[in-house]
């Protein structure tokens, strides 16, 4: 038998993926413990994934000091774009790990259920940090797979499971499209690697462009599906009404963070040749998901389901700063998603605290007269309804105005105005809940969860949104410092 | 020799009938699966034919990892299918209806 | 001219077979359909010098994949009469959301230097190089990042899979080993005094 030579050396530069590694090991770890404590100390394990959870953040700072930026041969990079997608997606999980704190105290399997959550941030994390489309695509699966179980974690609750088989048939089936899109790109210029593929698709004559087109076409769709833009949202709400409300929560923030991650990477590192194409594609997303967003939201009576039709619309003017494609419509993008994260967590706190025994505290008319009975509640939920509309100095203003103002910066008049008026319609269901609140007679009887991890989130993330809202410039600045490493 | 564009032919023929499959078979999630499958065979035997005329091998490598992935997404596909059979004792889907109320 | 008839033989099996996945109405029919399909794939990757990737689909693919479905197939008990519900009414939609799709791929395929004279001509690898190898090298080095990912998301599918299925069952007996191993004496022994 020949010598086998190894081609690379031993990669250098591993502390960058420390976070990854803490990860990976604790959620092995949690899921060891899970089966070694009795079942009425199972708490501890909820503990120790928070506490994980935060180690890692910790750690991405850390390690963001290091000279270096790149490991794994340059197939993983940790630049400060990475490092602010990364501290959103540490924060997005200890949030939901904390709203699941009573949640999923009855269910079985506590420790499984933690044990994936950390996985799914793994994944997350690792698809952030991607510059090639190989760590991407299986960072993308790790984290679609562990979503998928987390959505059917209710295995006993038709809805969940329903939600779950919905769900996981129309992202594999966008998984697919992705790849065949890849497969042309691939073939085209022989490359997994962002940059590389980017260059040479930037330099290819005529003869190779229906076949990189059709590859972007693909693979914008299947990007498309998994931060549920319009046409492609099918699956948003049958999978926000039917899964675990905290997963809920999670899943419509931390998916969506490194999800945009990766359309934002690929945008500008593979397609900057084609920004002419790409850019009338994404404005027909843009209008369509702001559309269908905003309208089909006023429909609804089960408020998940509102807040589904609320996030597709979200991306939509999201999609908007991608229009743009100047680094103040980027650092809208990164503007919008951490004011965004903090309202979403912020209602869907409240909306747990609203469950009880019979009633699940989903549908609108549950939240008539809450004002008479929780005074403090009905403002939080207030406020954060006013920033998910869009009403001067609160969060949700900044987030929109910075988008709004990167479009029309880049001549795109009639989109912005679009933006306007479908941001005008929106703030129509956003003000019928704080009507319900305000001025509806209570139909049943309150009887709140008392929880004092729901309560933090209610109050800190109302205050987050107050305080962006009065002084953004601090948040506007740190998103345009983490654009340095993206452009 | 056969030309490159042969073995993209018979990818696209895959991929193609993979689609038509989930419409006719909008019911039956297994088969649902199946034409998933099907879509991505042709994936895989793009990457490989493309890996073989570039004469580069991370071709074959992302093929050894899409079949690794697609494998767990079998298993996790099957288990939530199962979960939703014992609940509503068969696997026929609603169609998805998107402004349902 | 060998080498044309298998790559016609493989292609036209695996098309072909995959035809009969999606048209025939018993659903265990369709999975054998699959598993046809697969071989010939497996052919088309052997005639790509790529031996390792038809190995492992056969093995994996046919050896573990199929027979899962098959074993779910069996289990669940499928109504055969449902399968076809429907067929009709989208085959218009389908068929020709499909064919355009087809004739846009085949376009895309042929175009420029995928159809080129370039391409089309790679010699294949020498009989001293082992693919097997080859790959090895690779996916220990630049890829092992992959492999790691991939490794935890086979480890995920695992969990997923179990928690989403097992359940205890009420009528079985089973051990409490937490319970077992703190156990202490004065749960089993009482002293009488005499």
């Amino acid at each position: 038998m020949a010598e086998v030579v190894f081609p690379f050396p031993f990669p250098e530069n591993l502390e960058l993926i420390l976070p990854e590694i803490i990860l990976a090991v604790m959620g092995m770890v949690v899921l060891l413990m899970s089966v070694f404590l009795s079942v009425s100390r199972q708490n501890i394990v909820a503990g120790v994934s928070i506490a994980t959870v935060i180690a890692v953040g910790a750690s991405v700072l850390y390690v963001s000091g290091s000279d270096a930026s790149t490991t794994f041969y340059g197939y993983f990079v940790l630049d400060p774009f990475a490092v602010y997608a990364k501290l959103l997606i540490a924060i997005a999980t200890v949030f939901a790990m904390m709203l699941s704190l009573n949640y999923v105290k009855d269910e079985a399997n506590v420790g499984e259920y933690y044990t994936i959550m950390l996985f799914a941030s793994l994944g997350m994390m690792l698809m952030v940090s991607a510059t090639n489309f190989v760590t991407m695509y299986l960072g993308l699966e790790l984290m679609a797979l562990s979503v998928y179980v987390l959505v059917g974690y209710q295995r006993d609750v038709l809805r969940s499971t329903e939600a779950a088989l919905k769900y996981f048939i129309l992202g594999a089936l966008s998984s697919c499209m992705l790849l065949y899109g890849l497969t042309f790109l691939y073939g085209s210029t022989g490359s997994f690697i962002f940059t590389e593929m980017g260059d040479i698709i930037s330099n290819s004559g005529e003869d190779q462009r229906l076949a990189v087109l059709t590859g972007m076409l693909f693979v914008l769709a299947g990007l498309s599906f998994k931060v549920s833009v319009a046409p492609f949202h099918m699956w948003t709400p049958d999978a926000y009404e039917g899964a675990p409300t905290p997963i809920t929560a999670f899943m419509s923030v931390a998916p969506k963070v490194a999800g945009l991650v990766v359309f934002m990477r690929i945008l500008v590192d593979v397609f900057p040749g084609l920004q002419a194409e790409y850019t009338t594609i994404l404005m027909f997303l843009a209008v369509l998901s702001m559309a269908v967003g905003n309208i089909a939201a006023i429909a609804q009576r089960n408020i998940k389901r509102m807040l589904a039709y609320s996030t597709i619309g979200h991306i939509g003017f999201i999609l908007l700063g991608l229009i743009a494609g100047s680094n103040d419509g980027y650092a809208g993008i990164l503007i919008y998603m951490t004011i965004y994260l903090f309202m979403t967590m912020g209602v869907f706190a409240i909306i747990i605290m609203m469950r009880r025994d019979e009633i699940q505290g989903e549908l609108l008319d549950d939240f008539a007269g809450l004002s008479r009975v929780r005074p403090g509640y009905a403002l939080a939920m207030g406020l954060l309804m006013f920033s998910m509309a869009g009403i001067p100095f609160l969060g949700g203003f900044w987030a929109k105005y910075a988008v709004f103002i990167a479009v029309i910066e880049a001549d795109h008049i009639i989109l912005a105005t679009l933006g306007v008026l479908f941001s005008a319609i929106g703030a129509f269901y956003y003000i019928r809940i704080v009507k319900y609140m305000y001025f509806d007679e209570e139909r049943v009887s309150f009887n709140f969860a008392k929880s004092a991890p729901l309560q933090v989130i209610v109050v800190l993330t109302t205050l987050v949104i107050v305080a962006i809202g009065i002084y953004p410039e601090p948040v506007m600045a740190m998103c345009r410092l983490a654009l340095a490493g993206l452009v | 020799m056969i030309p490159l564009s042969s073995f993209l032919i018979v990818g696209a023929a895959l991929f193609s009938i993979g689609i038509i499959g989930l419409f006719l078979n909008r019911k039956n999630v297994i088969t649902i699966l199946m034409c998933i499958e099907l879509m991505l065979l042709a994936v895989n035997i793009n990457f490989a034919a493309f890996s073989h005329f570039l004469g580069d091998i991370g071709g074959q490598i992302f093929v050894f990892f899409v079949l690794t992935v697609a494998a767990a997404e079998v298993a996790v596909g099957l288990a939530i299918l199962v979960a939703y059979y014992r609940q509503r004792r068969s696997i026929i889907i609603e169609d998805i209806n998107t402004l349902q109320g | 001219m060998l080498e044309s008839a298998f790559f016609w033989l493989f292609g036209g099996l695996a098309v072909a077979a995959s035809l009969g996945v999606i048209l025939s109405r018993n659903t265990m029919h369709s999975v054998m359909w699959l598993i046809l399909c697969f071989f010939n794939a497996a052919g088309l990757f052997f005639l790509l010098d790529a031996e390792f990737l038809g190995i492992i689909l056969i093995l994996i693919y046919v050896g573990a994949v199929m027979v899962l479905f098959m074993f779910v197939v069996m289990m669940l008990e499928v109504n055969e009469a449902v399968k076809r519900e429907g067929w009709l009414q989208y085959l218009p939609v389908g068929g020709m959301i499909a064919v355009i799709l087809f004739i846009e791929l085949v376009a895309a395929s042929t175009s420029g230097l995928f159809g080129s004279e370039q391409m089309a001509m790679a010699a294949h690898m020498g009989a001293d190089v082992n693919n097997t190898v080859e790959i090895g090298k690779e996916l220990y080095t630049r890829y092992l990042l992959g492999f790691e990912i991939a490794a935890i998301i086979l480890l995920v599918a695992l969990i997923g899979a179990i928690v989403l299925t097992l359940r205890e069952r009420k009528d079985a007996k089973y051990q409490n080993i937490s319970k077992q191993v703190h156990v202490r004496k004065e749960d089993r022994l009482r002293k009488v005094s005499m």
